[in-house]
């Protein structure tokens, strides 16, 4: 296999999102371009097959640009947790379908936060039942003049986010760049 | 801080993601200088705080900059000491012996929800114990110990007895002058007899704890605990 394979050139967004294998065998990533698109591409043999962005018409959009990202893998569904920064934070859901090379759902709101600075963040899982559990920098506290970093987690169930809460104690602390995974054999959901 | 206004600038806390969180179509009910959310955080620090001073039951304690008087709630379960405050801010003197009621209601109302029903209802029993903000058990003094009758009056509050540990609580903001921290330190050593004077402090004091320390001569301690210097 060749190295490197480019797939895309100014990716400038932070997170997690790794190369996924689809049930049919072929690879897929998930990269913000140039930080307003979403692209999802894919290629059956990464290094020999050039990587094709898929669905273009169907991608997420984001004005003015994506800023961290988080994929999940969950059989042929990959979950995505983005975040867009237009001086305050919105937390959106996407999901691509790698059995139908289409996205499903593009731009869904999560959540806003006024978390800013280096401090906004945000990760994602999905429990064995399809809920998909998100956790990310909330809306900030302030304590004597001082912003403090918040830690909120909400809960995706049959279509509709329950809503932010509170993963912290508060109180005049930080908590901050929140990250999750579910245990491989339960769906208990572990945060660091 | 001296107004309401100053106060909800410098403080502001989530709540609803503490009770099974909101909706994402509606703004947070969010509350301000408050008992809820205040009195554990001073707790919490004078937890920290208290074993590090070493503070003895029989001194008799003065908090400048003492709020509504939870911090000295929580500073008298950690040491036993006989503790009076003293507060000059306008909104603490105005409000010291009400109830939250008429801003925790607003809170409530300002993000749509009704604080009479259903989730506005469920919100007050969480946030509003119907107390005056003061406990009545606590003593916060209009004083500003500039004049030998103002000092007579903590002394009073004191059984009469002179303050014996002066504790500056978080008093020192972005824009405070050095003079005007100068002419606070003066003010706590004219006491009769002598006191230990400890400014207590966080990094939104635009200077360094050891600046501070330089500057008044004092002990100084940060919130956290974290940093203790003396002279």
């Amino acid at each position: 296999m060749a190295l490197p394979d480019t797939i895309l050139t100014s990716v400038m967004v932070h997170g997690r999102s790794p190369p996924f294998k689809s049930s049919g065998g072929a690879f897929y990533v998930i990269v913000p371009s140039g930080l307003t698109q979403l692209h999802a591409y894919k290629s059956t043999d990464p290094g020999v097959t050039a990587w094709v962005q898929q669905d273009s018409a169907g991608q997420p959009t984001g004005s003015p640009g994506f800023d961290k990202i988080s994929v999940v893998q969950d059989g042929d569904i990959l979950h995505i947790a983005t975040l867009i920064n237009d001086g305050g934070i919105e937390y959106q859901y996407n999901t691509f379908n790698m059995a139908t090379d289409a996205w499903v759902i593009a731009n869904e709101l999560i959540d806003v936060s006024d978390a800013g600075g280096n401090f906004y963040w945000i990760s994602i899982a999905v429990r064995s039942d399809g809920d998909v559990v998100v956790v990310y920098a909330g809306e900030l506290d302030r304590v004597m003049g001082g912003d403090k970093i918040r830690v909120d987690f909400n809960i995706r169930t049959t279509g509709t986010w329950g809503g932010p809460q509170a993963l912290d104690a508060g109180g005049d602390v930080h908590y901050g760049a929140p990250n999750c995974v579910k245990a491989e054999t339960t769906d208990h959901v572990h945060v660091m | 801080m001296d107004t309401k206004a100053d106060f909800d600038a410098a403080y502001s806390f989530r709540v609803e993601r503490y009770f099974g969180g909101h909706p994402n179509t509606r703004a947070e009910v969010r509350v301000n200088y408050h008992r809820w959310s205040m009195a554990p955080i001073l707790n919490t620090m004078w937890v920290k705080l208290a074993p590090t001073l070493n503070i003895a039951s029989t001194e008799k304690v003065l908090i400048v900059g003492a709020g509504f008087g939870w911090g000295i709630e929580a500073f008298i379960n950690e040491t036993g000491a006989e503790t009076v405050g003293i507060d000059i801010s306008t909104y603490i003197n105005t409000e010291k012996d009400n109830t939250e009621e008429v801003e925790l209601r607003a809170a409530i109302s300002a993000v749509g929800l009704d604080p009479d029903v259903g989730r506005g209802l469920e919100l007050m029993g969480h946030i509003f114990d119907g107390n005056p903000r003061k406990d009545a058990s606590v003593i916060v003094l209009d004083e500003n110990m500039q004049t030998n009758q103002s000092r007579q009056a903590i002394k009073a509050a004191l059984s009469n007895n002179w303050p014996s540990v002066c504790i500056l609580e978080n008093i020192i903001e972005e824009t405070t002058l050095d003079a005007e921290i100068i002419q606070v330190n003066n003010a706590v050593n004219l006491f009769a007899g002598s006191q230990r004077v400890i400014w207590v402090t966080n990094r939104q004091s635009g200077r360094t704890l050891q600046q501070l320390q330089t500057l008044t001569g004092s002990e100084v301690i940060s919130t956290s605990g974290s940093v203790y210097l003396v002279p």
